[in-house]
């Protein structure tokens, strides 16, 4: 009895076991089906990827293309704008030599050249960085090298010269087929082993100045950002330093007036920059800068505060002065200001050169009536008399600041100038050279851009 | 045009450096200093005796930058005579002479009655000579004024140089108003201490 009963739980217990073997077959089995048709999946999406790579290797290659053919045509737009810009400056400037006559309508019909130009080189900048923008955000989002891309362009523009140039800091003619500097931005043009000797800062050549000559104010010859300097004064100062400051008399002694009234038109009138190295007689450079200054339709210290800086230089209290000359600086608008800086900067290193028996004192004498005029247009003679009696103790005061003081109107705007000016415009910048032979230590904003000259034939 | 006084009224003009106020203060003072001090404008006095008259030199030492051409223009149209010094040492100098002389031409109207010198100045430097004699003649004809060369530095001809000046007043114009107020006046010659008299 007791082992039917003993058999008859252990046959319940077999089968029980049985159907739990049979239960994790069929599981097995159903896992088996799970993993077939995993792979069958994998195996898709395998292919599936494959024809996306092929496709994303067509749309790269497309890119590369179309980046090539963006750069070619944005150096063709640019060599194109040269050319124009070549051609307007042949035009202008020979017409002021009388070799090319052009009439009143030829000149009005060709003025698109000028405004269409201008208009052009700022749709151009606008339209390649939004370009730019667009493209980076592309590339990033499928991880693209972005070494490879060519937000950076190396391609040095062509530079063609279709008339001899010469180079700014030496004067020496540059010859055809040499490599030869251009910078973009002031259009100096130096041989390569001179660009240290570029005037700095690099002031922006506004070109064809609308103004007539002793018609306008300092505003209307400055750039539009900092240092808003003159081109016409870096290049002055520069050219004088370069010489040295050994000249005794140096702004005391003038220079022939024929060439000041040449100089002055040819910067004034046309693109390109003259030759300051070419000139001989350094007194015809100063001659230039003073004449610059005192045919300003207003003084550099203005009308508006002509009376003020007399009153507060003359403030018997030193430290008193001193204080409302600074305040009185602080009123002046900004591209008087940084002129006036850049100016007495350069007046004080003259002073500091014995060579020129040109003390501050000396100076100030000469300076007076150039730079702080009168309060009127046209003061009658006794208001002359009175005042140029005056002017001379303002430029004394201005001359006895520290140099840190000028300085920093010169130089914090001249760095934050830079960068802007490197992240729109340039480039293609090599080098910055720095100035240190100069105490003043510029951030260089000389963009130089390497160009050969290749002769091209007009006719063809 | 000149103001009806008993001033007489010289005026200096010429490029910067040129040696004016050296001449001036020569004249003037006797000295020569060998600072190096640009002139805004300066007026010495001097008491002159004019035919047994007395009457006041004023010199007016102008500055060589001529960048005020009101100032210039009201020192000639006060001035009764004027000098014009170059320095023998520099053409520019002289060329710088040609817009002034014009100036007075047209101020003026005429410079035949207008006493003029023409003065090349440092005519020591010998060695750094780039005006010859000639050339200064050759403009002082050409201008119909007087010509000479002076040194401020070896007193050389700067006495004779305002003697001259005074002398062509005499000679050409007597109806400026030294004369006039000399008749008038009668006074005594011996109380001048003016290191000019002209005769």
């Amino acid at each position: 009895m007791q082992d039917t009963l003993q058999y008859a739980s252990s046959f319940l217990d077999f089968i029980q076991m049985a159907q739990n073997f049979d239960d994790c077959r069929r599981k097995w089995l159903m896992a088996e089906q799970e993993l077939g048709s995993c792979k069958e999946t994998l195996t898709k999406t395998e292919t599936e990827r494959g024809a996306l790579e092929v496709k994303l290797k067509h749309a790269r290659n497309q890119v590369d293309v179309e980046i090539r053919r963006r750069q070619k045509a944005e150096a063709d737009c640019e060599k194109l704008d040269r050319q124009i810009q070549l051609i307007r400056d042949l035009l202008t400037s020979e017409a002021s030599t009388n070799s090319i006559q052009l009439s009143a309508e030829q000149r009005s019909a060709l003025a698109f050249l000028n405004t269409n130009s201008q208009g052009a080189a700022n749709l151009n900048t606008s339209r390649r960085l939004t370009t730019i923008d667009e493209s980076a955000s592309i590339l990033s989002d499928i991880s693209y090298d972005k070494t490879d891309d060519s937000i950076v362009s190396t391609s040095p523009f062509q530079h063609v010269v279709i008339k001899p140039e010469s180079c700014v800091p030496c004067g020496k003619r540059i010859k055809f087929g040499k490599i030869s500097l251009k910078c973009r931005d002031c259009r100096v043009v130096s041989h390569p082993e001179c660009r240290e000797r570029c005037p700095l800062p690099c002031i922006p050549n506004l070109g064809g100045t609308p103004v007539k000559i002793g018609e306008g104010v300092l505003a209307d010859y400055v750039p539009e950002m900092s240092p808003m300097i003159p081109p016409l004064v870096v290049h002055c100062i520069s050219e004088i330093e370069q010489r040295g400051l050994h000249e005794a008399g140096l702004y005391r002694l003038s220079g022939a007036d024929r060439t000041v009234k040449e100089l002055k038109e040819k910067f004034l009138r046309s693109k390109t920059v003259p030759v300051l190295s070419k000139v001989d007689d350094i007194h015809a450079i100063t001659g230039l800068l003073k004449d610059f200054l005192r045919n300003l339709k207003e003084p550099l210290l203005t009308f508006r505060l002509n009376r003020p800086f007399m009153d507060a230089a003359e403030v018997s209290d030193d430290d008193n002065s001193i204080a409302l000359i600074y305040q009185t600086i602080g009123d002046l608008p900004q591209p008087n200001r940084d002129t006036l800086a850049f100016l007495v900067l350069h007046l004080q290193r003259v002073a500091d050169s014995l060579d020129t028996k040109m003390d501050i004192s000396n100076l100030a004498r000469v300076f007076g009536p150039t730079i702080v005029g009168h309060a009127l247009p046209n003061p009658d003679p006794m208001t002359i008399l009175q005042d140029t009696k005056r002017q001379p103790k303002v430029v004394e005061r201005l001359l006895s600041l520290p140099v840190d003081y000028w300085r920093q109107f010169v130089m914090a705007e001249n760095e934050q100038a830079n960068l802007d000016h490197l992240i729109i415009e340039n480039a293609n910048c090599y080098a910055t050279p720095e100035r240190s032979t100069d105490s003043l230590n510029f951030v260089s904003l000389c963009s130089v851009c390497v160009t050969v000259g290749t002769l091209v034939d007009i006719s063809s | 045009m000149p103001e009806q006084s008993n001033d007489y009224r010289v005026v200096v003009f010429g490029a910067g450096g040129v040696g004016k106020s050296s001449l001036v203060l020569r004249f003037v003072k006797g000295t020569f200093r060998d600072t190096y001090i640009p002139t805004v404008e300066d007026t010495y006095r001097q008491v002159i005796s004019c035919d047994k008259s007395v009457c006041t030199l004023q010199i007016t030492d102008t500055t060589g930058s001529h960048q005020f051409p009101a100032m210039q223009r009201l020192s000639i149209s006060k001035g009764h005579a004027f000098i014009l010094v170059y320095s023998i040492t520099s053409r520019q100098s002289l060329e710088e002479l040609k817009p002034i002389y014009q100036q007075v031409l047209a101020i003026k109207g005429s410079t035949e009655s207008i006493p003029i010198m023409l003065v090349g100045n440092k005519s020591d430097e010998m060695a750094q000579r780039e005006v010859e004699t000639k050339e200064g003649e050759a403009q002082a004809t050409a201008w119909k004024c007087a010509f000479m060369e002076t040194s401020a530095k070896t007193n050389s001809n700067v006495k004779e140089l305002f003697q001259e000046l005074l002398a062509l007043e005499k000679k050409r114009d007597m109806s400026l108003s030294i004369d006039g107020k000399r008749s008038g006046k009668q006074k005594r010659a011996d109380k001048l201490k003016g290191k000019c008299s002209v005769m």
